[in-house]
């Protein structure tokens, strides 16, 4: 494939050392992200989504963390990279914004005081320069009272408000890849679709690719032109987002999908797919959603299924299509 | 966008609350009677000391034996003076500028120290935590007046050396409270924000850990002013504090209690004046920590 990625992640796997011996919170995860995408991470908590993000952004403690495989931006593998050649790229080249905004700015400094210093970071900008900058990037994300909000505190603010905030710091440095945790979560359902509206927005006249972390299949509908589905650390699915909510092949995605509440059923009782996610000590031995699945034969309780090619860019890791790709199998 | 920015704009009611959290804080002190009248007495003794050489004639070395035990309230001297005749409430005076001095810089020595080694062991963790922790450790298992007494004499008799011995003791306080705020601080969203936008380890430190470890810094500091305020006093009593005739109170009370029942009053007022002092520092602090506590807020 010769096309051109923002960024490439190859066989990342992020271990962590623990008294019960090596957990592997992602475990041999690749994906790519292209210029201008909204590539969505979907997976329930625990199926190693965010170790995924902060793998990326460097932010692993190590110890106890462990990040080998490559992560390539801009034809440099940045797990390899200095701290200060990281500190280089996050925030200017790649920003993140959290899951709760309630907590991700400092209370003590007022809003102002955090852009500013945010700007003026990764800048050559004088103070006065920064503050017309932060200013500018309040309002493009629709804040009203720009120039007052400056001079607040981040209490004063709603959650909303706040998740603007932090979109306006990422996005001041204009970085060419925004890495979302679950930036919606936390919020009211309605805020969730402006925020939402926000993003798309400035994806669009920044040309920035967004990496959306999320476990809400509504959203990613919404936003994302391709998905990865996640579970215990591994790519289950992968493919464009019409493709996997269309013809999902994975019995987790089919399951996730099922789960989602839609207009024109009426049922009692929504589905669920039974048990929860392994934990990391406890990984099953053949494929990891083997226990939870209704599908599962013998071969996925021994054997670790390969993501198998179906079509083009929809990838699979389940023993059941085998069949549909024997011919393009990729990466045993 | 326009109309995107119009929505939120309707959208969005503004909260009218604009205060700055220190002004805030202080408009709940200012309610707080105990914390007003700590307050008070601090600021009482605080002028007492500002305005000693306006307030007495007298100097407060000046041995005068012909005048020698008298009472309060007679012959002008409105405490009365002490062995040698010199005037107990410029004596007392005086006292109040070494007391404030030394519990002040003691303090701030202490949590300079305590705070910077607090916030490399909170922050960095692993063996420098270890070390810095097991120091502290240490020095908290000796009884702390013990462990002055043995500063100040490895560093010999002197008000100065009795204010490092005291600074040092208190270290480990300070220290261990900001460590445990760093701790619970480092695991904060907006740190780890912080370091998603590419900040630097030091920059993180002390833009963002350590103005939000001041709370605690400044209701401890507080209290603990008193606490080196007696301190200082029990080494001057001990005779390993200020020697005379400097006007520390602790060394009056260890110069006059062989006095206590010709001439009481050569004990009983700087006593009294050592048990003030702490007590406004007590209260003020108590009411600081209420009125700086974000979870009483609510």
């Amino acid at each position: 494939m010769a096309e051109n990625f923002v960024l490439e992640v190859k066989n990342l796997k992020t271990y962590f050392h623990s008294d019960n011996g090596l957990l592997p919170a992602v475990d041999d995860v690749s994906f790519q992200l292209k210029p201008g995408e909204t590539l969505g991470i979907v997976g329930e908590s625990g199926s190693g989504k965010s170790v995924t993000s902060l793998s990326i952004m460097g932010l692993i403690p190590k110890p106890p963390g462990e990040v080998r495989g490559s992560i390539i931006y801009k034809g440099q593998d940045i797990v390899q990279a200095s701290e200060k050649k990281l500190r280089e790229i996050r925030g200017n080249e790649i920003a993140m914004i959290f899951q709760e905004p309630m907590t991700s700015l400092n209370p003590v400094f007022t809003i102002g005081n955090q852009m500013i210093e945010a700007i003026r970071l990764h800048t050559s900008l004088s103070k006065k320069e920064a503050h017309h900058k932060g200013i500018e990037m309040l309002k493009l994300v629709g804040i009203p009272r720009a120039e007052e909000i400056m001079g607040e505190y981040p209490h004063q603010l709603s959650g909303g408000m706040r998740q603007r905030v932090m979109i306006a710091m990422a996005m001041s440095l204009n970085p060419s890849i925004l890495i979302a945790d679950e930036p919606t979560t936390a919020l009211d359902v309605t805020i969730q679709a402006q925020i939402l509206d926000l993003m798309r927005n400035l994806k669009k006249d920044y040309n920035t690719s967004i990496l959306l972390i999320t476990h809400d299949l509504g959203v990613v509908a919404e936003m994302c032109q391709r998905v990865v589905v996640m579970y215990g650390g591994k790519v289950v699915e992968e493919g464009d987002v019409r493709t996997i909510f269309k013809e999902p092949k994975h019995p987790y995605t089919i399951g996730l999908i099922k789960s989602t509440p839609k207009i024109k059923e009426n049922l009692e009782r929504l589905y669920s797919i039974p048990g929860n996610v392994p934990s990391l000590n406890n990984m099953p031995k053949g494929c990891t959603f083997a226990p939870r699945c209704e599908q599962a034969t013998e071969i996925c309780r021994n054997q670790v299924p390969p993501l198998f090619s179906i079509t083009g860019e929809h990838k699979s890791r389940c023993w059941l299509n085998e069949k549909d790709a024997l011919d393009n199998r990729e990466g045993a | 966008m326009s109309q995107l920015q119009h929505k939120v704009e309707t959208t969005f009611a503004t909260i009218p609350k604009k205060e700055s959290l220190w002004l805030d804080a202080w408009k709940r002190l200012r309610r707080r009677k105990l914390a007003m009248l700590g307050g008070g007495i601090v600021l009482f003794f605080i002028i007492l000391a500002v305005l000693a050489p306006v307030l007495t004639p007298y100097p407060y070395d000046g041995a005068e034996l012909s005048q020698r035990f008298i009472k309060p309230m007679e012959e002008g001297h409105w405490l009365g003076t002490d062995d040698l005749g010199r005037d107990l409430f410029t004596r007392i005076v005086y006292g109040a500028q070494i007391s404030l001095r030394v519990g002040f810089l003691a303090v701030v020595g202490s949590i300079i120290v305590g705070t910077y080694l607090g916030l490399v062991a909170g922050y960095y963790g692993k063996w420098i935590d270890m070390i810095i922790s097991r120091v502290f450790d240490i020095m908290l298992a000796f009884p702390s007046i013990l462990l002055a007494i043995a500063i100040v004499t490895i560093l010999g008799r002197s008000l100065t050396n009795a204010l490092i011995a005291i600074a040092i003791i208190n270290v480990p306080t300070y220290g261990r409270l900001v460590r445990s705020k760093v701790l619970s601080l480092k695991e904060e969203e907006f740190i780890m924000a912080a370091k998603a936008i590419g900040m630097k380890n030091w920059r993180i430190i002390y833009h963002h850990l350590l103005p939000n470890s001041m709370t605690p810094i400044i209701v401890q500091g507080t209290l603990g002013i008193a606490t080196a305020i007696i301190e200082t006093a029990a080494l001057g009593f001990l005779g390993l504090g200020a020697v005379p005739p400097t006007p520390e109170w602790g060394t009056m009370l260890a110069d006059s209690k062989d006095y206590i029942q010709l001439a009481p009053w050569t004990v009983i007022f700087p006593g009294l004046s050592i048990m003030l002092v702490v007590l406004g520092f007590n209260l003020l602090g108590d009411g600081l920590r209420d009125a700086l506590d974000p979870k009483m807020k609510q």
